[in-house]
């Protein structure tokens, strides 16, 4: 980075704060855009078409989103410091259980509705001193000792909680003294500030709330109602009910309005919801956002640097002075407390865990490690898109959505019904190979990423273009838009 | 893991006696898994994550060999004993090659990789056989959601659930008798291999320093292959032992769930690399096992998860305390 001259340190700081994020920008934008664009290819849909077949649903993306995060904190500790934390789960799990039994009354000083925010801090907290603890005996041992303790620890902790909550879970009831009517809800806003918290949860079947219940804003509303010809204009209703049922626009529509003298005083807001799908989807994004930031943040940080020097050659970062001890144990727990808010948005969008879902190392660690080493080990936000891969091929070969077989069948079904060999139909195969066998395909792609792929996906994207995404996509987008480059300087 | 006895106080001696039976009965089911297990780790430097997987292969391939062998019910020695022994030899055979095919077509190629790409790719090979026996198991009549009962009734009595053996006036159940016993046997069996064959010696060489062997002239490639499929012929062979163990399902998810993770902490407890301690800690763990039943069906009758608990509590306390495990040395933990 050069060393801009005096005066202009700022306007440089920025710039460049600028150039590193422009990519960031761009796939926040586009995830933002995502429900709109879901929606504007599928709303008029009969079928499987191919848009519904190659696109991801909204309660998938939402799914992608929390496991997406868990799988980050997963490569946080072992793409960056090589020391494989097999016993990731403990920290999705802690997360989980400890926001469904406050929910339920079942921790000692912690009210049952406690708001979903401080209940998240709380478990980042907790995992943070399970990460310490587990950090202190687990890093006295290296390599496959130190994976097999940490998976120790975590199928401890399953047996535990599988004793305790059953196969069937836990799924919280307020408790009996509770006033009658109340019911679990899970928010996610800016902590501490009642007024900007949003419900979330993929047991909410009902809409959202209408704009016209957001505290602050009704009075509001009254308030320029009372002059004349502000409040409604002809046609506005025709054109907010066909805006309302769209997923982004609804959103869009309702932040306008939410400013007064722009949209405001002219649509009638308690007509428009908010999208209970989309609003989970970008609720939780703005929760795992957040998280990712601070993972990164402390990745470019001289500890991050100290993390990967561990990994390259631990002997040598001993050697030139720094305490490699704590420094593994300080961002194991940190990464532990970033898995548990994914586990925590688990639990709040599910309302429900088990034992097997939330802390089983071969479930939830598994799939972490499968995600990590499609995506990309090491680099950060590869898991992300790992999981993103691990969802939609989920959504396609899964037995409970089977958008595969679906697809074929609505431009092939004449061929699929004719018998292939043993007079078993060509459909018959793709249920007997392909549909609910995600595993299996997955399995294979991961064998083959392991043998062939060590980067992931994001490391070999990565190589291809020389550098950190961050770092060449401003270059890249110089070279192609020359016009763009007016505006250094 | 049958005879859970309800109402022995922990004071009466007879019930330490049924545990310590009972332990050295599950000692030598984890002693057949986890042998192969500790071979492969010690020569190879591989922790094989499909072991488990290989175990549930065994008990697939196993089961369906016995019912293509054995009558239903029979009980004369030449109509059920000598086929089920043979039954248990061919699926050592048949795994064992799959374990060749395996190391050599797979795992071959990361020997010189950092000992985390081991991990992963057994970690998947484990994930796909579990499927294709998702795929394949119901052609041999197995609904794979569900415990295979079909093959519980045939099979030698000595392994049926109600029968008991004499033994000094103790009446003990007949399976006890036959795990231990096949224990006993793999572990003689393995350690005369490992201690007086020629193809044991190169082993023994090729654990202590791979690079030294081969310039002494031992095909340490070979070696290796033979060892991988020795380990996975061992699994498979416990494996058909737990079709009539009524504490493992047999479904795919047996190896991982089940199999597995006993393995590990077997092998991690005696020591990675040490066949000595892998023996010693079978025994350990099987004790320990055993007590949580008797915990669980004492005591702590909420806890159904205590004997696993126990095997853990066994695992993250020994690392503690003796991290190199109770045989191994102190440079085995840098591998």
């Amino acid at each position: 980075m050069a060393i801009s001259p005096a005066g202009d340190t700022d306007r440089h700081w920025v710039r460049q704060y600028a150039r590193d994020h422009a990519i960031h920008a761009l796939v926040v934008l586009l995830l933002i855009a995502y429900p709109g664009v879901h929606w504007m290819v599928n709303h008029e849909a009969q079928g499987m078409t191919l848009g519904k077949f190659l696109l991801p649903e909204l309660t998938t993306m939402s799914v992608i989103i929390y496991f997406g995060l868990f799988a980050m904190s997963f490569d946080f500790i072992s793409g960056y410091t090589g020391y494989l934390s097999f016993g990731h789960s403990l920290f999705f799990g802690t997360g989980a259980f400890f926001v469904l039994f406050a929910r339920n009354g079942a921790i000692p000083f912690v009210a049952w509705d406690t708001p979903f925010m401080q209940l998240l801090i709380m478990a980042m907290v907790l995992a943070f001193v399970f990460g310490v603890l587990k950090g202190l005996v687990s890093f006295r041992l290296t390599g496959v000792y130190f994976a097999m303790i940490t998976l120790g620890f975590a199928e401890l902790a399953t047996a535990f909680m599988d004793s305790i909550v059953g196969d069937s879970g836990i799924q919280p009831t307020p408790p009996a003294s509770a006033e009658s009517g109340a019911q679990v809800t899970y928010e996610i806003g800016v902590p501490f500030v009642d007024a900007l918290q949003f419900p979330v949860g993929n047991f909410l079947f009902t809409m959202g709330p209408a704009l016209h219940d957001v505290p602050g804003l009704a009075q509001l509303m009254d308030l320029l109602a009372a002059v004349p010809g502000l409040l409604t204009l002809p046609g506005i209703d025709a054109v907010v009910d066909a805006l309302s049922g769209v997923p982004i626009l609804g959103i869009l529509v309702s932040f306008l309005d939410s400013i007064p003298g722009l949209g405001g005083p002219i649509l009638p807001t308690d007509e428009i919801v908010l999208n209970t799908v989309t609003t989970n989807m970008l609720l939780l994004g703005a929760v795992a956002l957040v998280v990712y930031f601070v993972m990164q943040r402390v990745l470019h940080s001289p500890v991050g640097r100290v993390m990967i020097a561990i990994r390259e050659n631990e002997d040598r970062a001993r050697a030139i002075g720094y305490n490699t001890y704590w420094y593994k144990v300080g961002t194991f727990a940190f990464s532990g407390a970033m898995g548990a808010v994914g586990g925590a948005l688990f639990a709040a969008y599910n309302n429900n865990a088990t034992a097997g879902n939330a802390l089983s190392v071969l479930q939830v660690s598994g799939d972490a490690l499968i995600t990590t080493i499609i995506g990309g080990m090491g680099t950060l936000v590869g898991p992300f898109y790992g999981v993103v891969f691990f969802e939609e091929l989920t959504e396609m070969f899964g037995a409970e959505k089977a958008q595969l077989v679906k697809f074929l069948e609505t431009s092939f079904s004449e061929f699929l019904n004719s018998p292939a060999v043993f007079e078993i139909t060509y459909k018959g195969y793709l249920e007997w190979f392909v549909q609910g066998r995600e595993s299996l395909w997955l399995g294979l792609v991961f064998i083959l990423f392991v043998l062939f792929v060590p980067g992931g996906l994001l490391g070999t994207v990565r190589s291809a273009m020389g550098g950190p995404v961050t770092k060449t996509f401003p270059r890249w987008v110089r070279r192609r838009l020359p016009g763009l480059s007016r505006f250094r300087r | 893991m049958i005879e859970p006895v309800v109402g022995q106080a922990i004071t009466d001696p007879v019930a330490w006696l049924n545990v310590v039976i009972a332990g050295l009965g599950t000692a030598g089911v984890y002693v057949m898994i986890a042998s192969g297990l500790s071979l492969i780790f010690g020569l190879m430097g591989v922790l094989n994550f499909a072991h488990g997987t290989f175990t549930t292969v065994g008990a697939y391939v196993g089961g369906i060999l016995v019912m293509t062998f054995l009558a239903e019910n029979a009980s004369s020695v030449l109509g059920a004993y000598v086929p089920f022994l043979v039954a248990v030899v061919l699926v050592g055979v048949v795994l064992a090659l799959m374990g060749a095919v395996t190391e050599v077509g797979l795992i071959r190629r990361l020997y010189d990789r950092p000992p985390i790409d081991q991990i992963l790719l057994t970690f998947g090979i484990a994930l796909v056989i579990r499927e294709l026996l998702y795929i394949f198991a119901p052609l041999w009549g197995a609904d794979p959601t569900q415990d295979w009962k079909a093959v519980d009734v045939f099979g030698p009595p000595l392994l049926e659930s109600g029968f008991t053996v004499d033994v000094f006036g103790l009446s003990i159940q007949g399976l006890r008798v036959a795990e231990f016993l096949l224990g006993a046997v793999v572990v003689v069996a393995v350690w005369l291999f490992l201690t007086r064959t020629r193809y044991g010696l190169f082993i023994r060489a090729g654990s202590e320093d791979d690079e030294m062997a081969e310039a002494l002239g031992i095909n340490v490639r070979r070696v290796f292959t033979v060892v991988f499929a020795i380990g996975i012929g061992l699994a498979g062979m416990a494996g058909t032992f737990l079709v009539w163990e009524t504490g493992y399902a047999v479904t795919p998810l047996m190896g991982a769930e089940k199999a597995l993770l006993p393995a590990f902490i077997v092998v991690v407890v005696g020591g990675l690399g040490t066949f000595k301690g892998t023996v010693v800690a079978s025994v350990v763990a099987g004790m320990f096992f055993e007590f949580g039943i008797y915990l669980n069906t004492n005591y702590l009758t909420e806890f159904s998860e205590l004997p696993n608990m126990a095997l853990f509590i066994l695992l993250v306390g020994i690392l503690i305390l003796r991290p190199q495990g109770l045989f191994g040395q102190e440079e085995v933990g840098g591998h």
